[in-house]
């Protein structure tokens, strides 16, 4: 069964006389292990696909089934709860509290979900070994690189043990290296582990990437391919 | 962690930090010098009148308290004095006569409150000892008086000296009588140490010519006890008719008013001082919430609930409260006791006023912790009071919005 998936999605943004389509007729199915990156030109409404997507922000009409089951019914404290257990996030930049260190911002995700403290640090351990920073566990976030930052993210969206992790332009303020590092360990993450990763970006090295490629333009999916 | 997380963000702007728990510092330790001032002030007037005059409680015959009628006298067998005494909070249970009369010595004469008491009794509770600038206390069986140190300077009174007093006694027969000065004593209360004498009981008797008749019984009790309660529990010793047994703000309503008039003046000082630094605080829990609107749209959006990330900034505000509150009472400590020790004696005009007032021209401080705790409290309460609007705008963060920069 497909984690994800999308009936006639649409968001509307009534912006004075005009009504700006963000999302129009989204039919989208995600299945379990998937490597996506969904592209177009900007303002064609990805940003606006994942929010609604990950339970941050309400469609005007359509449904989003994650797991089969419809969030857009959800109440607002059952979406939180719901992206806390299930949705894995990574944004653009900022990602972390400031003034946690790499391992405590990995392990406070847990610690909002309830899970006991020595269980926390040793899945933070790990995770950081994973994305490659066991020697950063004690470094804030503004005594690290930006590539090294979006690995802490991504190390504490997998944290919470869910069912995908949706990234947007998790790459857009990183160097070329750093793009390829952050790259590099989430498809290892996606090979080894099966994580799901949904990923919006611009960058034609990323989408290279992608093992599917679903473009967006002007809130239609106007492709969706597989990359063998 | 939360708690660990809360204390880090405060120090996130260290000047701000630091100038918010400086405002609250400020307050609490002025508000807790000032209380301590006032509270021990108090304390002191009252313990150093009302042990002397009324006593903190006072059994009368009911309405000897509005017609202080030497006609009124009783004979003391009527209650059971040794059940009053039985209470733990009481100090002493004393029979006592009080008149009045003209006191002359040379030329000069004064009108004068005559309190005939058991010198043996009282010597303890009331520290007589202690009071004495020169002689000694006459016992019970010396036809003697003691009299202030004022009173004595103004008719030029010795000790040996003999003053004259007249005046009405029991039933209208005369009262008269030539009184050997033993102790000249040192009240801090101008009303005692000016107008009032002291003569053991018998003598006093004799004088007003009461036979073996008092006109009431002073209870004093621990200046900590509750005086209502041990009012209460004393009660039920009386009998049920003719008598009322009475507490000193009853029977001095002049002082007990005064206090309660002077300490709201006080008491509007610092709720002054109170809104000033709240604005302050406000203004800084304002600033810690807007600028980390991007941030708590990012833990919102990861599963932090808008309650906790509201109930997260509660804990920043009472970490800087009680950060303030805790510098504050150790300075304040200090300075208390400084003051408990050294009173603050005033002296000149404002002396003399304070003087003329009845009122000792001196300022003690109270050494009782709850007071300063109570500000602290205080402060800490109305300053997590002043989350509240921060708190319900959380409520409605949006994620999306709050991450859009
Ligand atoms: N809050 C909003 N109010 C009004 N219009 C909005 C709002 N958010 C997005 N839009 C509009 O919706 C459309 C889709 O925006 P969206 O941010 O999803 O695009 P995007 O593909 O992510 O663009 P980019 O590549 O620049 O990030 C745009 O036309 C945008 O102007
Ligand atoms: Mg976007």
């Amino acid at each position: 069964m497909s984690v994800i998936i999308t009936k006639q999605l649409a968001k509307a943004y009534i912006d004075g006389p005009n009504t700006i389509h963000a999302l129009q007729a989204v039919d989208l199915e995600i299945a379990q292990g998937e490597f996506t990156a969904i592209v177009g030109p900007s303002g064609s409404g990805k940003t606006t696909l994942l929010n609604i997507i990950g339970g941050l922000d309400a469609c005007t009409s359509g449904q989003v089934f994650i797991d089969g089951r419809d969030i857009t019914t959800l109440k607002d404290k059952e979406l939180t709860n719901f992206r806390l257990q299930h949705i894995g996030f990574v944004f653009q930049a900022y990602n972390l509290i400031p003034v946690l260190s790499a391992r405590e911002n990995v392990e406070f995700i847990m610690l909002l979900q309830g899970v006991d403290k020595k269980a926390r640090r040793q899945r933070a351990d790990e995770l950081l070994l994973a994305v490659g920073l066991e020697g950063q566990l004690h470094k804030r976030p503004a005594e690290m690189s930006g590539g090294q930052q979006q690995r802490v993210a991504v190390a504490r969206a997998l944290a919470a043990k869910p069912r995908f992790v949706l990234a947007d332009e998790p790459t857009a303020n990183l160097d070329s290296e750093s793009t390829a590092n952050l790259l590099d360990i989430m498809a290892r993450l996606n090979a080894e582990e099966h994580t799901t990763f949904v990923f919006s970006t611009h960058d034609q090295r990323v989408i290279d990437r992608a093992r599917r490629v679903i473009t967006l333009q002007d809130g239609r999916i106007t492709a969706d391919v597989y990359n063998g | 962690m939360i708690l660990l997380l809360a204390w880090r963000n405060i120090w996130r702007n260290k000047r701000r930090t630091l100038i918010t728990v400086m405002m609250v510092f400020i307050a609490v330790f002025l508000s807790t010098v000032m209380r301590s001032l006032q509270l021990g002030t108090y304390h002191h007037m009252i313990d150093g009148l009302v042990r002397y005059t009324s006593g903190y409680l006072q059994v009368q015959p009911t309405g000897y308290d509005d017609d202080k009628s030497l006609d009124r006298a009783w004979s003391a067998d009527t209650i059971d004095l040794q059940g009053l005494k039985q209470n733990r909070q009481v100090e002493s249970v004393a029979p006592r006569l009080e008149g009045f009369a003209l006191g002359s010595y040379g030329k000069k004469t004064k009108p004068l409150s005559i309190i005939g008491l058991d010198v043996d009794l009282e010597r303890e509770t009331l520290e007589l000892n202690k009071k004495i600038k020169s002689g000694a206390l006459p016992s019970n069986e010396q036809r003697g008086i003691m009299v202030g140190q004022k009173l004595a300077e103004k008719l030029g009174l010795g000790v040996g000296d003999s003053l004259v007093l007249l005046g009405q006694g029991y039933q209208a027969q005369t009262a008269a009588g030539l009184y050997r000065v033993e102790a000249i004593l040192l009240f801090a209360n101008p009303l005692l140490n000016e107008n009032t004498v002291f003569m053991p009981l018998q003598w006093a008797q004799e004088l007003f010519s009461t036979g073996k008749r008092i006109t009431h019984v002073v209870i004093n009790i621990s200046p900590n006890a509750h005086l209502q309660t041990v009012q209460h529990q004393l009660t039920g010793f009386l009998p049920n008719v003719g008598f009322s047994l009475l507490n000193w703000q009853e029977l001095n309503p002049e002082l007990y008013q005064g206090i309660q008039g002077d300490q709201s003046g006080g008491m509007l000082i610092i709720f002054i001082l109170y809104m000033v630094i709240a604005f302050g605080i406000f203004g800084t829990i304002l600033m810690m919430t807007t600028e980390r609107q991007y941030e708590y749209g990012v833990l919102n959006a990861i599963g932090m609930r808008r309650f906790a990330l509201a109930n997260m900034l509660v804990i920043e505000t009472a970490l800087l409260a009680l950060l303030g509150a805790v510098v504050s009472l150790a300075v304040a400590a200090p300075v208390v006791a400084y003051f408990h020790h050294y009173p603050i004696r005033f002296s000149g005009q404002a002396a003399e006023s304070m003087n003329s007032m009845g009122f000792e021209a001196a300022m003690y401080a109270s050494t009782d912790f709850v007071i300063g705790i109570n500000q602290a409290l205080v402060v800490t309460l109305i300053s997590m009071a002043l989350c509240a609007y921060p708190f319900i705008k959380l409520q409605w963060l949006k994620p999306v919005a709050a991450m859009k920069k």
